[in-house]
């Protein structure tokens, strides 16, 4: 055996996830850009041409220019007022000092009011951007929370996992960068960037990729630089540079290895430009429906390049949606009071993902539709007078839902294996060939599929039993839709797996046990298909309905309902009824029965590239001599392990026998000597798994220290209520000094006096705050990640005692006629 | 002669001063270096509450001296800036997995480390990355309690100021009153200006952060679940290569099946 440890796939996803983690982040420079922010805010310092602007068509639409002076000599005015120059500013004015100081404290007031409206968007756009850095889906942000949490989810699985999993989950797969996309192409991007005075707004724009474009062609705007219609503008440069990467990217789903499964995601290093800083472009190719779909686009590795909101023109203003005022200075003196945001810039539309566009965020709960396996939706009112807002029903199954001749046939489905090359590259089926699949004899059985005329009473796909030569036939009908041949065919193939370690002849359907374990296996594996084609979603049935309803019909033989509480009588109409439409879709690229033999490996990858799996899984995965081959994850490891443990026990004999010499004689004499099963496993109780708690927050005593250090800064003792302590205003008229004069200076200081035990307790109260937020942080966490290390502890435990684990030294001689030594031996050494 | 009463208030303070004599001299032993170090530990436990003076010895370690002042504000903004941007960088730096305590597990950077140790706070502690905003929320304090000090002692301090400035340009020390009113406005107006901006720059600065930082553990954690889910695959991957080998074994050892050929 020969095993392929397929490193390249995950390393090149930490390699992705990673990508921002490889390169240290850009100057990202947060702090100089809040302190220009705050400068700009508190003393008018650095003020840019908008705000001059704004302050000048303010000063027009109030009639504050004076006779003789034009909009452009207004700049340099309120330029002098801003810098604080009062004498130039009244020379520059109206060249007297009469009611000047007004004019110029007005003036400021305007540049303070509206920089304070600028600065509270900014404020919030920043926060925004911290509390959502990581967690909303976009690619390449610093956190890689998500590219993380997709590594190790793909450390851990098997493919297999799915059948047991009741959330479908997207499929993302990380490459490594195609030769074809060249350094200079990045060049470009940057450069198109660079060209725009807006790049934020750019960035932003193509924050969802260029695809969501192509129905409208590029047209140049030009627009102010503000929030939403900045990112409305589009730059054609920019999406040419951004085609031009996409036209690079391979658009054949064989082109990958394994190739590309229907509705898998690839995903390719992100590339961080070297500017603009922190922007970075992002690739992805998705197989839809066997349609292979391109995209790139841009996305910030921390959001600080907030746009700002709109002060100045802009487009067309609406009196009924902004009143009638409004609109007059707006049209008359191209500003916008106040400020404004335009309309928030389109999202992709339903058919184009929506917010689920990107891969990440599709695997966000809003993305993810809950699918109801576990859990019926039709809820029945039993009491009247009762509100059920969800309810758990009673396992449906009436039967086993799947029989094995023994042992639990761990992974059978064998999605888990990479098929052979042999397999791959083998010629079609022919005709005359009698059962050539899987080749080489690792099997204990053949298939062999047909596409047929007609195929057992009209039945779209039928498996018959194991004839004398190991074959296995599957008739495909060639009148079935397109749409169903892929299910079938998977279908087919789970009852091929389970006949195939059988005896020839043997029926699986002859009873009505015995037909339902097998029908609900199969099924759980073709509806598996269905829910991730979405065509469940859109039928509206779920899982375990499509499970046991097709399972009732299949073993209708045996009664209504044999295997299965739920109604089967619309499952199969209304599933077929999506099938059909989907068929009939414009576009729709479905395979026939013969296409797929003529055209053996892009019809089967077309289908499903499970399928070439599932027949490399008929070979056992741990015969001698035989190759197997799958991708190195923890799951597919375990997989490969257990079909081993299950093999070694079910086709040898774990404690051997021995060459009888007389006919009396004992053939496994040692059997006795098994050591006791050491039951690790058993001994290990896992963690409950149980919301973490809250730490004890107690504001009361938080507020009653902060009191308490009201009184002491004040100098007085802690009293009750504790405003008491707080400064009191009317003491100097209640103790008045020896003159009106002093006492009324005292009284007009005491502000100031008022002002420093402020001051102090506001310094302390946030350093304060903070180390108590730091502190139940870390109170939180510890109890948070308790069930986590718990769990790996006991992990640790387990693989601690197979390491432990030990084997006797000695071998069974072949023709003992007394008891061994080597049995006592061995079992003192246990 | 001596009243009565100046010989009992002359008794008294003499009863009084000998009190005092003793009391000094039977508690010497207390005013030792034992105790300052144990009223340092005191303040340095409680230093949030303690007065943040630039001359206790707590802070004096600050680079906010008598003749540096025009520097103060680069000074500041430049250590903060420095700390914010080493904690954003911190986000893609290694965390040690195998710590033996949480705050271990991301040591604060070598900026963080560097201001820290020079506040009282953690002065004799190690500091995690997770208490940038407790550091330099106490770095600000200090440094408006400097800015705070200074205006109050405006005058003098503008003098020695001025006095530095003069003789590194290798000119007379002699204060005249125009450079001085002039040296006392610059500096009134950038306490001023300082005492505004530097509070509301760092909270935006922190507002950010505090995003951000939020999701700092989970990120940590999930580095290390993801280097022991490597680790964990390959002793698997180790175990299913010894695996392979079973069914050979078993039937090597049994005599009643033939291998394949």
């Amino acid at each position: 055996m020969k095993r392929l440890f397929a490193f390249a796939g995950f390393a090149l996803l930490l390699l992705t996830a990673g990508g921002a983690c490889a390169q240290s982040l850009g100057d990202l420079q947060l702090y100089e850009n809040m302190h220009t922010i705050t400068l700009q805010e508190r003393t008018l310092e650095g003020v840019d041409e908008q705000i001059i602007s704004y302050v000048v068509q303010l000063a027009q639409q109030e009639n504050m220019i004076p006779e003789g002076k034009t909009a452009s000599d207004m700049t340099e005015v309120v330029k002098a007022a801003f810098e604080t120059r009062l004498d130039d500013f009244c020379e520059k004015y109206n060249g007297t000092f009469d009611a000047c100081p007004q004019t110029y404290q007005m003036f400021r007031d305007w540049g303070m009011d509206i920089i304070d409206t600028r600065t509270l968007s900014t404020d919030l756009l920043h926060i925004a951007a911290g509390y959502e850095t990581g967690v909303i889906g976009n690619m390449g942000e610093i956190f890689t929370i998500a590219e993380r949490t997709l590594t190790i989810r793909n450390l851990w699985r098997s493919a297999d996992d799915a059948l047991l999993t009741p959330e479908v989950f997207p499929l993302i797969r990380a490459v490594p960068r195609p030769d074809s996309v060249t350094d200079g192409m990045f060049d470009a991007v940057s450069e198109a960037l660079g060209r725009e005075q807006a790049s934020a707004g750019s960035v932003n724009r193509y924050r969802y990729g260029i695809a969501v474009f192509d129905r409208e062609p590029c047209r140049e705007s030009q627009g102010p630089n503000e929030l939403f219609e900045a990112t409305e503008a589009r730059n054609c440069t920019l999406e040419r540079a951004l085609t031009a990467i996409r036209n690079a990217l391979p658009q054949d789903p064989l082109t990958f290895d394994p190739p590309l499964a229907r509705g898998e995601i690839v995903i390719f290093p992100l590339r961080i430009l070297e500017t603009p800083p922190n922007v970075i472009v992002w690739m992805m190719v998705e197989n839809v429906n066997s349609e292979i779909r391109r995209d790139v686009g841009l996305g910030w590795q921390l959001m600080l390049e907030t746009v700002p909101i709109g002060i100045l023109g802009g487009d067309n203003c609406d009196p009924g949606k902004m009143g009638e005022s409004y609109c007059t200075v707006f049209d008359r003196f191209l500003i916008r009071p106040g400020g404004r945001y335009e309309d928030p810039p389109r999202e992709p539309t339903e058919q184009e993902g929506g917010l689920c566009h990107l891969p990440f965020a599709r695997d966000g709960y809003l993305c993810r539709p809950m699918r109801h396996d576990r859990c019926n939706a039709d809820i029945e009112d039993k009491e009247p007078d009762s509100i059920v807002l969800t309810e758990c029903k009673p396992a449906q199954a009436k039967q086993p839902v799947a029989l094995t001749e023994s042992g639990p046939d761990i992974c059978r489905t064998s999605w888990w294996r990479i098929p052979s090359e042999e397999l791959k590259n083998m010629s079609p089926p022919s005709a005359d060939q009698d059962g050539p699949l899987p080749l080489g004899d690792c099997a204990l059985c053949r298939l062999d599929v047909r596409c047929k005329d007609d195929c057992m009473d009209g039945a779209s796909a039928v498996t018959e039993p194991k004839d004398d030569n190991g074959v296995i036939h599957i008739c495909i009908n060639r009148s079935a839709p397109r749409a169903v041949l892929r299910t079938n065919l998977i279908h087919e193939l789970v009852h091929t797996q389970q006949l195939c370690n059988l005896p020839p002849h043997t029926k699986i359907f002859d009873t009505v046990e015995r037909c339902c374990a097998s029908e609900m296996e199969a099924n759980t594996v073709s509806c598996r298909v269905l829910a991730e084609d979405g065509v469940l979603d859109e039928a509206g049935v779920s899982i375990e309905e499509c499970t046991g309803g097709l399972a009732n019909i299949s073993c209708k033989n045996y009664g209504e309902k044999p295997c299965s509480d739920l109604s089967a009588a619309d499952v199969k109409d209304k599933i077929e009824e999506v099938l059909n439409r989907k068929e009939r879709e414009p576009g729709s690229n479905f395979p026939s029965c013969d296409e797929v033999s003529a055209e053996w490996l892009k019809g089967i990858a077309k289908l499903d590239a499970r399928i070439i799996s599932m027949i490399e899984g008929l070979n056992g995965a741990c015969s001698p001599g035989c190759q197997t081959k799958y991708q190195n994850t923890i799951g597919n490891n375990l997989c490969y392990i257990g079909q081993c443990v299950e093999q070694s026990i079910e086709q040898s004999r774990v404690i051997p026998g021995r060459m009888a010499l007389n006919v009396g004689d004992e053939s496994f004499p040692w059997d006795s000597c098994a050591a006791t099963d050491s039951l690790t496993g058993g001994l290990i109780t896992l963690p409950a798994v149980s919301p973490p708690l809250t730490p004890a927050y107690n504001p009361r005593l938080l507020v009653e220290s902060l009191d308490r250090a009201l009184c002491q800064l004040n100098g007085l003792p802690a009293m009750t209520p504790p405003i008491l302590c707080q400064f009191d205003y009317e003491r100097r008229l209640s103790i008045p000094t020896s003159d009106y004069v002093s006492t009324a200076l005292s009284f007009a200081s005491q502000i100031e006096e008022n002002d420093t035990p402020t001051a102090s307790l506001q310094r302390m109260t946030q350093g304060m705050g903070t180390r108590i937020g730091t502190s139940l942080l870390t109170r939180y966490l510890s109890w948070a990640s308790m069930a986590l290390s718990d769990s790996l502890r006991a992990g640790n435990q387990l693989l601690n005692a197979m390491e432990n684990t030990k084997f006797p030294l000695s071998t069974c001689p072949r023709t003992a006629t007394e008891k061994p030594d080597f049995c006592t031996a061995s079992s003192s050494s246990d | 002669m001596i009243s009565r009463n100046a010989r009992i208030v002359g008794l008294i303070v003499f009863l009084l001063l000998a009190a005092l004599c003793a009391g000094i001299v039977a508690n010497s032993k207390k005013l030792t270096a034992t105790s300052v170090s144990l009223l340092m530990k005191r303040e340095a436990e409680n230093s949030i509450l303690t007065p943040c003076s630039r001359f206790t010895e707590s802070y004096m370690q600050l680079p906010f001296g008598d003749t540096n002042f025009a520097r103060w504000p680069k000074l500041y903004h430049e250590t903060a800036a420095a700390v914010i941007e080493e904690h954003l960088q911190s986000f893609s730096r290694a965390p040690q997995c195998a710590a033996a305590t949480g705050n271990d597990v991301l040591p604060g950077g070598p900026k963080l480390q560097e201001l820290s140790k020079k506040l009282p706070s953690w002065k004799s502690t190690s500091v995690s990355q997770w208490e940038m905003s407790s550091v330099l929320l106490e770095y600000l304090r200090a440094y408006e309690c400097a800015l705070e000090e200074r205006l109050y002692f405006l005058h003098p301090d503008a003098m020695k100021e001025l006095e530095s400035k003069l003789e590194a340009k290798g000119e007379s020390t002699d204060i005249l009153l125009g450079g001085l009113i002039a040296e006392v406005a610059e500096e009134d107006r950038i306490i001023a200006q300082e005492l505004v901006t530097a509070r509301p720059t760092l909270n935006r600065s922190l507002a950010v952060l505090a995003g951000l930082s939020r999701l700092l553990p989970l990120h940590t954690e999930l580095q290390c679940i993801e280097r022991a889910s490597i680790d964990i695959r390959n002793a698997l991957a180790l175990g299913a290569e010894a695996g392979s080998c079973l069914p050979r074994i078993w039937n090597a050892k049994d005599p009643l099946r033939d291998l394949p050929q």
